[in-house]
């Protein structure tokens, strides 16, 4: 686990670097960042009582999570009762087993899916291709990912860091045409050639943003249409659900439908918002024959036992990234594969064991913005420090750094010590000190001081300055 | 995993050994609204709506006349229609085709609009079919004024009250779009690129 723990630390830190050094990844970044602000706060403040609205939120989403066994029965039994399937998934291995076995028994050649973060997490993709089945992505952000074989770099915008240029090279190298470097050319295109797929397709995977329990009702909440192709066309609809994603009944979709798409886009709803009651019924036209609901574990129950149970109100709106500054300068992939930001921060850890990503709860300034702007007042910056707290009293991170509190701790609790220490600071930083500050220090002060300032020692301690001035009035001092 | 095994590692990660009676979910109903809810009022804010969401809009006094303005369109784009309505409605004269995804205009009823979000309700069971609105490039709505509502929540009342919940219930809210090119907005992405809307004043 040690041995994962410094890979995922070290790609966090390559990551990292690379979007710093990159001044087309940091303008993307940008850009995203200021126009969703500017929306966000647009949409809330034309809302009288938001707060009001997001307490609703928090007040919903706790409650379904101290009765989630209850729910998810009631959930279970009303899907069984429209015709539905439900299958549950202890982790990611049985949850991937089961839809391949679905794809087989289908006999799926071809499975068009919608943007679902859960099959991000247990690679999903991988499996069913392994199984035989062409898997194409049709939410047209995961369809240039897909392409280009990267992972999302924002849960709402996985191709937010993609470059014009770049996207019209992976159409080209698809149509074997020549396409204009202009963004409705290029979606003109990915909807003619994502059309014939939907059609053509024999199964569609979709997430879930909100299972109803009361009703067995599958939400989905999208903007470009491919959700309602994916469940809508296909013969066969398979529904991606994390065992979190309920409310109790229709009434409690209000709060979630008005804060998600505000929080989300900026916007008073998403272009569309799907409430699926089951496979089509007797005397309807269209919809899908079967459809069948996956029910996925994969370490939740572990998060509901503990202290941060609270994690599991997130409605992945994605305010948190948009308003994150350590999102702002490192970007998404740093975080992994699946959860960017301090969401990413949070819940990875918890997801996969700290000793695997105890690295990502530092990547956080602790300014408390992702707390202010979380749609379902998720303590995200007190999970941070608590994480931070509970990966040093498991002795994680590197030998160095705990050897360096370690000193610390030592030198701090023996004043005759922390002078001598200061001191000899003093003196062995003073070729790298410039005006006021140090900068490219030696050794373990590198990292901090490349790119910060880190102020030079006072030439006189306050310790010393107390002692012979203590009892001088101070001048203009408070 | 059988759901019993899967449902009692929950319970157990909740300090319980059954399942237990749960409580009504909280409600947090937001009275304050920032319009009118008269007829009038909601039509104002609904076309306002629609006006921003760059759908067009017809504000005709009948059924007829909705269905005049249809055929209006149908012959100046000579575009192919699809339906998605019940039979009262088949006496539109124009192209048809049986094929939604191979039609230039699909044309539904919606059974409420939301006036707070500019959206329309669509109850997709029976000959109310999914792929009308979806399918071609371009939509149209009739929904009759009397079913102009303030916001979300009265929808989500009213279903609640029927019962009997459809295979599908869908929120349309302006044209298909897409900001993940470059973060530039583009209609039409999977869905139609263009919305109309048909409020009946006398339905």
């Amino acid at each position: 686990m040690a041995a994962i723990g410094n890979r995922t630390t070290a790609r966090f830190n390559a990551h990292a670097a690379r979007a710093l050094e990159s001044s087309v990844l940091q303008q993307a970044i940008r850009r995203r960042q200021d126009s969703r602000q500017e929306l966000q706060t647009r949409a809330a403040e034309e809302l009288p009582d938001w707060e009001v609205w997001k307490d609703s939120v928090e007040a919903v989403r706790t409650h379904t999570i101290a009765h989630l066994d209850h729910y998810l029965g009631q959930f279970a039994d009303a899907v069984e009762r429209r015709g539905g399937h439900v299958f549950f998934a202890a982790n990611a291995d049985e949850a991937r087993e089961h839809v391949a076995q679905l794809a087989r028994e289908k006999n799926a050649k071809l499975i068009v899916k919608s943007k679902s973060m859960l099959s991000e997490e247990i690679g999903l993709n991988g499996a069913l291709q392994a199984s035989g089945a062409e898997v194409v992505e049709t939410d047209l952000g995961e369809f240039i990912i897909q392409l280009a074989h990267e992972t999302p770099f924002h849960i709402l915008g996985p191709a937010s860091h993609k470059k014009l240029e770049e996207i019209r090279d992976l159409f080209e190298t698809l149509s074997g045409e020549e396409l204009a470097c202009e963004p409705r050319a290029l979606a003109a295109f990915a909807r003619q050639y994502l059309r014939e797929k939907f059609l053509a397709a024999d199964m569609g995977i979709t997430g879930c943003n909100f299972g109803v329990a009361s009703e067995g009702s599958v939400v989905l909440v999208t903007n470009e249409g491919n959700g309602r192709m994916t469940s809508s066309l296909p013969r066969t609809h398979v529904v991606l659900m994390g065992m979190e994603r309920l409310v109790p009944d229709l009434q409690s979709l209000e709060p979630m439908l008005t804060v998600l798409p505000r929080s989300a886009n900026g916007v008073r709803s998403t272009v569309y918002v799907s409430i699926i009651n089951g496979p089509r019924q007797h005397g309807d036209l269209d919809g899908p024959e079967d459809l069948h609901v996956i029910v996925v574990d994969n370490g939740r129950s572990q998060i509901l036992g503990g202290d941060y149970r609270d994690i599991l109100n997130c409605i992945r709106c994605g305010a948190c990234l948009d308003n994150c500054p350590v999102y702002r300068h490192i970007g998404g992939h740093a975080y992994g594969p699946v959860y960017s930001g301090p969401i990413g921060a949070v819940l990875t850890p918890l997801l996969q064991g700290l000793e695997a990503q105890h690295h990502l709860p530092f990547a956080c300034s602790l300014c408390g913005a992702c707390g202010d702007v979380c749609s379902a007042r998720v303590p995200l910056p007190d999970f941070l420090l608590s994480l931070r707290n509970d990966s040093v009293q498991k002795g994680l991170g590197k030998l160095s750094w705990q050897a360096g509190f370690r000193g610390f701790s030592e030198a701090t609790t023996r004043p005759r010590f922390w002078e001598l220490c200061l001191r000899s600071a003093r003196l062995g930083l003073w070729p790298w000190a410039r005006r006021g500050a140090v900068r490219n220090g030696p050794g373990p002060l590198r990292g901090w001081t490349r790119s910060r300032d880190l102020p030079a020692l006072a030439a006189r301690s306050f310790r010393r300055t107390w002692r012979e001035d203590g009892d001088s009035p101070s001048e203009g001092g408070s | 995993m059988k759901r019993e095994v899967f449902l009692q590692k929950v319970r157990q990660q909740l300090g319980r050994v059954a399942d237990s009676p749960v409580a009504t979910p909280p409600r947090f109903r937001v009275e304050a609204r920032p319009f009118s809810v008269d007829p009038d009022s909601l039509q104002q804010l609904f076309l306002d709506r629609q006006s921003q969401l760059d759908v067009a809009v017809t504000l005709a006094c009948s059924r007829s006349d909705a269905q005049m303005a249809v055929e209006e369109l149908l012959k100046e784009r000579k575009w192919r229609i699809s339906c998605a309505l019940d039979v009262r409605w088949a006496g539109i004269a124009g192209c048809w085709t049986d094929s939604a995804a191979e039609a230039d205009f699909g044309l539904c009823v919606a059974e409420w609009a939301i006036a707070e979000t500019g959206s329309v309700v669509l109850v997709l069971a029976g000959t109310h079919t999914r792929g009308a609105s979806l399918l071609p490039p371009a939509v149209g709505f009739f929904v009759a004024k009397s079913r102009l509502v303030a916001r979300l929540g009265d929808v989500l009342h009213f279903l609640d009250a029927d019962g009997g919940l459809p295979a599908c219930v869908t929120m349309v809210t302006g044209p298909s779009a897409s900001a993940d090119i470059v973060g530039v907005r583009t209609v039409g992405v999977h869905g139609p690129s263009q919305v109309r809307v048909y409020i009946i004043e006398n339905e």
